[in-house]
């Protein structure tokens, strides 16, 4: 097989990772499902991105799909798709800053938004007023979507990232 | 120092996304809360038919008078009524689309306020809280 396709396709190692992070993600997300718009999933995809870059995206799509069987097919499968995604980019892109503090505040601002960026799939449902009255609804479980964000950030940073990179590490020499 | 710095800058954009967020709430909660007040004064609107069917409505107002109440029941579709000008004012011939003109039909709209027949047209019957309102469809007698 030549370097060009190597490229283009998953490696075997490449979708055995996505697995383990995807599962990860899935159970993440249902430790904290009784409290709304709590949830380690931010975090983790930060990490994860931080740690294997862009390839990350794949395991958020298979995230997604895998959510569906939970909680089934609505408005939020729609949300998922680009939310996800959107946070791999920004902390792929601003890489050179990672640090705990960057990636705290980003992550709390990350939560204030979060109503904001899901209420752009009632733009097209309900027109923007409704869009607009159904994030305002929202703003009190946005902020304590922030808030726990930088806490679980701030508590869970050294520890799991140091855990991620020897796993990257020894990823990266397979 | 560039930490501090960036700590800094990262706790000013939280606090002030924080607060203009806030800000856009307590708005949308007061504005929702005006709108839910206005209507100071609980009413039972009802209307009797030519057949004694009753249609009952019940609701809020600000209105002063009984036509300004019924124009903001006919704005919201709670009613539909066509009145005609006269000398005295406003007289009723047509509620929900059943007519009572007195020339035409020798009938006419009885308006009945808590229980008395009111003394005064729609222009000037005050609306008062917890007024019940009847229009009763009569026949000449």
């Amino acid at each position: 097989m030549s370097k060009s396709n190597h490229k283009k396709t998953l490696q075997t190692k490449e979708i055995a990772l996505l697995g383990m992070m995807t599962a990860t993600l899935v159970v993440a997300k249902f430790a904290f499902q009784i409290i709304p718009n709590l949830e380690l999933v931010t975090f983790l995809i930060i990490i994860f991105a931080y740690n294997f870059g862009y390839k990350v995206i794949f395991a958020t799509f298979a995230f997604t799909f895998l959510q569906i069987f939970q909680w089934g097919f609505n408005t939020w499968v729609a949300m998922y798709i680009y939310i996800w995604p959107l946070l791999v980019i920004i902390v792929c892109l601003m890489r050179k800053w990672a640090d705990i503090w960057f990636f705290t505040f980003l992550t709390i601002i990350w939560g204030f938004c979060f109503g904001a960026m899901c209420s752009v799939v009632y733009v097209f449902i309900g027109g923007i007023n409704y869009a607009i009255s159904w994030w305002i609804t929202g703003i009190t479980y946005d902020l304590m979507h922030g808030v726990f964000n930088g806490v679980v950030m701030l508590v869970l940073y050294y520890p799991v990232n140091n855990a991620v990179k020897i796993v990257a590490k020894q990823y990266n020499n397979c | 120092m560039k930490n501090k710095k960036k700590i800094i800058v990262g706790l000013l954009l939280v606090v002030v996304i924080a607060l203009a967020m806030l800000f856009v709430k307590k708005q949308s909660d007061s504005s929702q809360k005006a709108k839910v007040e206005k209507g100071s004064k609980a009413y039972t609107f009802v209307v009797v038919n030519k057949d004694g069917k009753e249609k009952v409505t019940k609701g809020k107002t600000d209105a002063k008078y009984l036509k300004n109440l019924m124009d903001e029941m006919k704005k919201d579709g709670k009613i539909k009524y066509k009145a005609q000008k006269q000398s005295m004012g406003s007289f009723v011939v047509s509620v929900n689309g059943e007519r009572a003109d007195f020339a035409k039909d020798k009938a006419y709209w009885r308006i009945v306020v808590n229980k008395k027949d009111a003394q005064k047209g729609i222009d000037e019957q005050p609306v008062k809280n917890k007024d019940h309102i009847e229009f009763v469809y009569t026949p000449a007698q």
